[in-house]
């Protein structure tokens, strides 16, 4: 079933797409209290994500503070435990071309992790 | 000689005798003063008429009567057997002796005894106590008459009687009102020539006193004239030459009375002695006379005439002197010259003691029936008026002058009769009157324009004074506010005394970004002027640093002149006598500066050491502005730098201070100001003003203020909030802030300043990117950590500006003691690291446990390793566990 968190000023919008499987998060990161707002993403997760699924997470994220970047990396570790369940997973880092600092928060991210990714340059709007 | 002749010679003595009334009413009317003249003189005309009828009824039989004790005469009663013309002759002789003895008392009482008691007074003496004592001493049986008693023509019966009555009058009556007070002597006697021919028609009287007492024209007479006149002229000279060493004058008084002394003195035995013995007889009366004046005196005895002292001392000495000078032969007593003294003797003392002792019963015995003295106010009033109704013409024109003077009305003139003294005065006093009156109504038409003029002057004054008022509200409102100073200058006073009602002096503040300001002006001239110059001045610099945004103090002063110059035309030729401007201190408070210029105007700059404080004057530059053909078009101004020191104090003032006189004309000085803020930098500086102006009170006494007098004390960097953090490169700053952020950081604030930060499309994509991410770690870190905390947020400053080649972002925020310590230490280790081991450290504590456990560390890392150089960290102690924490972090521009 499709799920949405519409965006705020602080967080991006969090939308579940059931048809292709795609979890998205797109926008901004910097939220007064980090714990609640990835503990909502960190349980749906943990509830929708099935063994023998196929799902795409895909990460459009301009900014990131340090506190999100700590929340995404606990989320990236429930989806390596969810891929070790029998799900199929994969993350799509987003950046916009030419935009170094955007590519480097996501390689930071995902260096070392378990899940399969990628990073993928989209054209500015 | 035939009867006929003796008739006339006695009956003529008896006309000279009774001109003896004459004689003491005009002595005793000179001699008192002239309120009470007219009741002297009246008596005087009364004891003679009294007298007469009692003589005729009584006195005449009990002294010359059939008496056959020797004692007291006691027939013919109202003359019932003398009808012999001889008989007549002597009776009226004799009755004019008997009113001359009684008119004595009248002098001595003047002034004080009343008219109803005088007259009783006057029946008792010439009723009974004279023709009683004259019994025994003249009656042919009187029993002294019998012993040898010889007084010729009466010093002891006549003058003796008299004089003791008159003593014993005066006792029991008292002094006069003010006689013998100190501090105001009496009124003068008020006309001793009146007396003086008084006692000169006594003189001639006396020739019948004296003479008519042989009861014939005998060839004795002459010798009793001579002997008469020599014995009056000694007694006068006799009292002269006593008053005259003493008194060092020849007084008048005391000689007349000298002069009645003698004539009493040879009363007795006039017509046994010689010429000289005349002469000395009388010259010692004389004597004795003042001698007996200076007696009554400090006896205090009033007796106002001196009756006593020239009727009864004179009287006992003139008839002693029988005895000792009298031709022995002719008194005929058959005694020798000792016996007949011891019978004078025993005569005067029976006088004595009957006129005296009895008179003096008989007195006090009426005065407890009938008091002989009249109440004080009518003896202050005078007895002329209060006893008899009778005024002079002076004491009328006093009425009417006191009538004038009572009522203040002076319009009204005296009326007066022409061609009399008094009515000279009176012409006098009315001429003066109208001369008053002339004047006063001079000088209340004087008043009235002048009252005009001043109820002109008062309104013109109170239009102009309220204009002033208001032009002063007006003036005020230019005036930074309190509030506004401390926030632009921290701790600060301002001394601000203007001259007037409005001033030349002015002050001015403003806040510009982050640089504040502060100037103080003195224009040209004060009050209105200097005022209308001032609002030039304050226009100019709200239009030249708030609006231009113009920010370099010597380049303010130089638009300022420029602009003051063109305002009032001082560089056209319409303008050119304009020659106003002013005089100013700027200054600019940077973060770890002040800058200063000045026109005119130093800047004084005190920082406390151990010892004396370290103290500065900077001179302006001699040039001010505007000033017309005084100063050149253009000025190059220049600019002054003052590092930054916590407890640097400044003081800008304009010269009114230290051109200050005090009464001495030396001014107030600047070493005295400066030996005075010298000694105040221990006290805090709010607090100067009051010393200051204490010191210029004390020191300008009475002198007036001369000039308005400014006075700003400030310590610049006293302000605890904001702190700026450093951004300067190398020292040199460069443009303009890209945003600031101050208070509270709630997400809110956050977001709207990140969204204002990425709008700015003078930035690459990039650069905001990187921008926006430190400054939302840091604006995070704030509301987490800062000690100072609004609804549960952290309080603090962020703001970026554009560098040279950087973008630099600063924040600050206080803290606690245990968290800076912690910051000093996490930044000393970060410090040593390049920028890959940060890196690596970063990517460490990224995967290193939960994020429950807290990113702080994270993001301080995070911020340090995306610095392009080291973050600049302060800690600065800012109370107890309070520290004021900031860091400036750098990025490429793009």
């Amino acid at each position: 079933m499709e799920w949405l968190i519409p965006a705020s000023e602080s967080t991006p919008q969090v939308h579940y797409a059931p048809e292709t499987g795609t979890l998205s998060l797109e926008g901004e990161s910097y939220p007064e209290d980090v714990a609640e707002f990835f503990g909502q993403v960190k349980r749906w997760i943990d509830g929708n994500f099935q063994p023998g699924g196929d799902y795409r997470v895909s990460l459009k994220l301009w900014y990131l503070n340090t506190g999100s970047t700590k929340s995404l990396l606990d989320i990236l570790r429930l989806l390596a435990a969810k891929v070790d369940a029998g799900a199929r997973v994969t993350v799509e880092w987003h950046y916009i071309a030419d935009l170094e600092l955007m590519r480097e928060a996501g390689e930071e991210l995902l260096e070392g992790c378990r899940v399969p990714w990628k990073i993928v340059p989209v054209e500015p709007e | 000689m035939t009867d006929s002749v003796n008739f006339l010679w006695v009956l003529a003595s008896a006309a000279l005798v009774m001109c003896m009334q004459i004689g003491f009413c005009m002595l005793e009317a000179g001699l008192v003063r002239s309120k009470n003249s007219i009741n002297v003189a009246i008596k005087n005309l009364c004891d003679f008429c009294v007298a007469a009828i009692l003589f005729w009824v009584s006195g005449f039989a009990l002294m010359f009567g059939n008496s056959p004790t020797g004692w007291v005469g006691i027939s013919d009663f109202f003359l019932e057997s003398v009808t012999a013309p001889s008989a007549l002759v002597f009776f009226i002789f004799q009755l004019m002796f008997c009113a001359t003895s009684a008119t004595i008392v009248s002098g001595a009482v003047a002034e004080r005894m009343s008219f109803a008691s005088y007259l009783i007074v006057t029946a008792v003496v010439s009723g009974l106590l004279y023709p009683i004592a004259g019994g025994w001493a003249w009656n042919q049986n009187g029993w002294l008459h019998q012993l040898g008693f010889r007084d010729f023509a009466g010093s002891t019966v006549v003058h003796g009687v008299g004089g003791w009555v008159a003593l014993a009058s005066v006792i029991i009556l008292g002094p006069r009102i003010g006689r013998f007070d100190i501090k105001h002597s009496l009124a003068s006697s008020h006309s001793l020539v009146i007396s003086t021919i008084g006692v000169l028609v006594l003189f001639v009287s006396w020739f019948g006193f004296n003479g008519g007492s042989t009861f014939a024209l005998t060839d004795a007479v002459p010798g009793i004239l001579l002997n008469t006149v020599l014995g009056g002229a000694a007694g006068f000279l006799g009292a002269l030459v006593s008053v005259w060493p003493h008194k060092k004058l020849p007084e008048l008084p005391p000689a007349l009375n000298g002069c009645v002394g003698g004539l009493v003195a040879i009363t007795a035995g006039c017509q046994a002695m010689s010429p000289a013995s005349a002469l000395l007889v009388g010259f010692i009366g004389g004597v004795l006379s003042y001698l007996a004046v200076l007696a009554l005196e400090a006896l205090r005895i009033d007796d106002v005439v001196g009756a006593s002292a020239a009727h009864g001392v004179p009287g006992v000495w003139g008839t002693l002197a029988v005895a000792i000078f009298g031709n022995l032969e002719v008194l005929d007593t058959g005694l020798g010259r000792w016996e007949q003294l011891g019978i004078q003797l025993l005569g005067v003392s029976v006088f004595f003691a009957w006129a005296f002792g009895v008179g003096w019963a008989v007195l006090f015995a009426i005065n407890k029936l009938h008091p002989l003295r009249v109440d004080a106010d009518l003896e202050l009033v005078g007895l002329n008026v209060s006893e008899h109704g009778a005024s002079t013409e002076i004491i009328d024109l006093l009425n009417e002058m006191a009538h004038h003077s009572y009522k203040g009305e002076f319009t009204e003139r005296v009326s007066f009769e022409p061609f009399t003294e008094v009515g000279q005065i009176a012409t006098q006093y009315n001429r003066v009157i109208d001369k008053v009156v002339a004047e006063m109504e001079m000088r209340e038409s004087i008043a009235r324009h002048l009252q005009r003029a001043r109820d002109e002057s008062e309104n013109a004054n109170r239009k102009i004074f309220s204009s002033l008022q208001y032009a002063r509200r007006i003036q005020h409102a230019i005036l930074p506010s309190p509030r506004q100073l401390q926030e632009t200058l921290g701790d600060h006073f301002v001394l601000y005394e203007p001259r007037d009602i409005v001033s030349g002096d002015f002050y001015w503040c403003a806040t510009v970004g982050t640089k504040r300001f502060c100037a103080v002006v003195d224009c040209t001239g004060h009050g209105v002027p200097g005022a209308f110059m001032s609002m030039i001045g304050y226009l100019l610099l709200e239009h030249t640093i708030v609006e231009e945004q113009m920010l370099e103090p010597a380049e303010i002063l130089s638009a300022i002149h420029q602009r003051v110059r063109q305002a009032l035309g001082q560089n056209s030729d319409e303008g050119a006598g304009n020659r106003d401007g002013m005089e100013m201190a700027l200054i600019r408070i940077d973060r770890d500066e002040v800058i200063f210029a000045g026109a005119n105007r130093p800047l004084w700059w005190f920082i406390p050491t151990t010892g004396e404080p370290e103290f500065g004057e900077i001179g302006g530059d001699h040039h001010g502005i505007g000033g017309g053909a005084l100063e050149p078009e253009m000025i190059e101004f220049t600019q002054h730098r003052i590092p930054r020191h916590p407890q640097l104090a400044l003081y800008l003032q304009t010269d009114g201070l230290l051109q200050q006189p005090n009464h001495l004309r030396a001014i107030y000085d600047r070493r005295r100001l400066r030996e005075l803020l010298s000694s105040l930098q221990t006290t805090p500086i709010s607090q100067q003003a009051r010393h200051v102006s204490a010191s210029l009170q004390n020191f300008r006494g009475g002198a007036k203020q001369r000039d308005d007098i400014t006075l700003i004390g400030l310590q610049p960097f006293s302000l605890p909030e904001p702190e700026v953090p450093p951004f300067a490169v190398n020292g040199t700053e460069y443009g303009d802030e890209l945003f600031r952020l101050e208070g509270p950081m709630t997400s809110r604030a956050i977001a709207d300043a990140g969204r204002i930060l990425r709008e700015r499309t003078n930035l690459t994509m990039q650069s905001r990117l990187a921008l926006f991410g430190l400054f939302v770690e840091m604006a995070q870190n704030i509301a987490r950590h800062s000690a100072e905390r609004a609804d549960g947020v952290g309080v603090g400053t962020i703001f970026a500006r554009i560098e040279e080649n950087y973008i630099a972002i600063g924040a600050s925020n206080l803290v606690n003691a245990a968290r800076a310590e912690a910051l000093r230490a996490e930044f000393d280790r970060l410090r040593a690291l390049d920028p890959a081991q940060l890196r690596a450290l970063y990517m460490e504590r990224l995967h290193q446990g939960t994020s429950e456990a807290g990113s702080s560390g994270l993001g301080l890392i995070d911020l340090s390793r995306k610095s392009k150089i080291f973050p600049e960290i302060s800690l600065k102690e800012r109370g107890p566990d309070k520290f004021l924490f900031s860091m400036t972090v750098r990025v490429p521009h793009n």
